[in-house]
């Protein structure tokens, strides 16, 4: 399981290298945006390929990541599942909101 | 049974700072920094499905200058924990281990954050005030 655990936070990290400098550039352009451009890069099928698969790869390594640091530094075992899990359970939310509002966009249902 | 009286890592407040123990903490300071800033994720998502009027709230709030301060910090921690992950990416591979080589990359890894930070606000016209 650690093991699995370390090679799935360098796999993540490997495919992040390009979905982050991609994203980072598209979000610092957003002010030179209109709304409808942006609306139109969601909602095309790349937007919702790139955006499905980001979300998935970054809240893995993120969680992944959080998940390390709680166990080293907290050392109560109750406590540290305590947090481990809520920490997934936020990082499931944030997943699912974001692909939530990507299925809202994409069918216009508000 | 797991022995709970063991020793846990890593013990900041009696190590030496040195340049390899502060990148290596930073590599993990960043990163929760990342993580709360993944928030946005969803967030600029949802003003776009809210509709116009939010999203233009979203640029609004964008380009106030504390804002754009904080977005400049970002852009540094996320060079930084991008260049520093892929310099661990190479230490996994068996590459960059030795002394003099881990300084050399971490010095690099800074100066380079540093440089693409300012380049971004020169790209992007960042506004933080001059």
């Amino acid at each position: 399981m650690a093991i699995f655990h370390w090679k799935l936070q360098r796999i993540s990290a490997v495919l992040l290298v390009p979905i982050i400098i991609y994203l980072a550039v598209y979000l610092l352009n957003l002010e030179n945006s209109s709304y409808l451009e942006v609306r139109e890069d969601i909602s095309s099928l790349w937007g919702i390929i790139i955006i499905s698969f980001s979300a998935i790869i970054l809240y893995t390594h993120s969680s992944l990541g959080i998940e390390i640091i709680l166990e080293d530094y907290i050392h109560n075992l109750n406590r540290q599942r305590f947090f481990v899990n809520l920490s997934k359970l936020i990082h499931a939310i944030l997943l699912g909101l974001t692909l939530i509002t990507l299925i809202i966009i994409k069918g216009n249902y508000l | 049974m797991t022995n709970l009286k063991r020793p846990l890592s890593p013990h900041l407040q009696i190590y030496k700072p040195q340049l390899t123990s502060v990148l290596s903490i930073a590599h993990r300071i960043t990163g929760v920094i990342l993580s709360i800033l993944s928030l946005f994720i969803p967030l600029t998502l949802l003003s776009v499905a809210l509709g116009i009027d939010y999203f233009n709230i979203l640029k609004v709030f964008l380009a106030n200058i504390f804002i754009q301060l904080l977005i400049t910090a970002s852009i540094f921690v996320l060079a930084y924990h991008l260049l520093n992950g892929i310099r661990h990416l190479f230490w996994d591979y068996g590459l960059g281990l030795s002394m003099k080589d881990t300084y050399v990359s971490g010095y690099l890894v800074l100066i380079v954050s540093v440089l693409l930070t300012l380049l971004s606000i020169i790209f992007f016209e960042i506004n933080i005030g001059f």
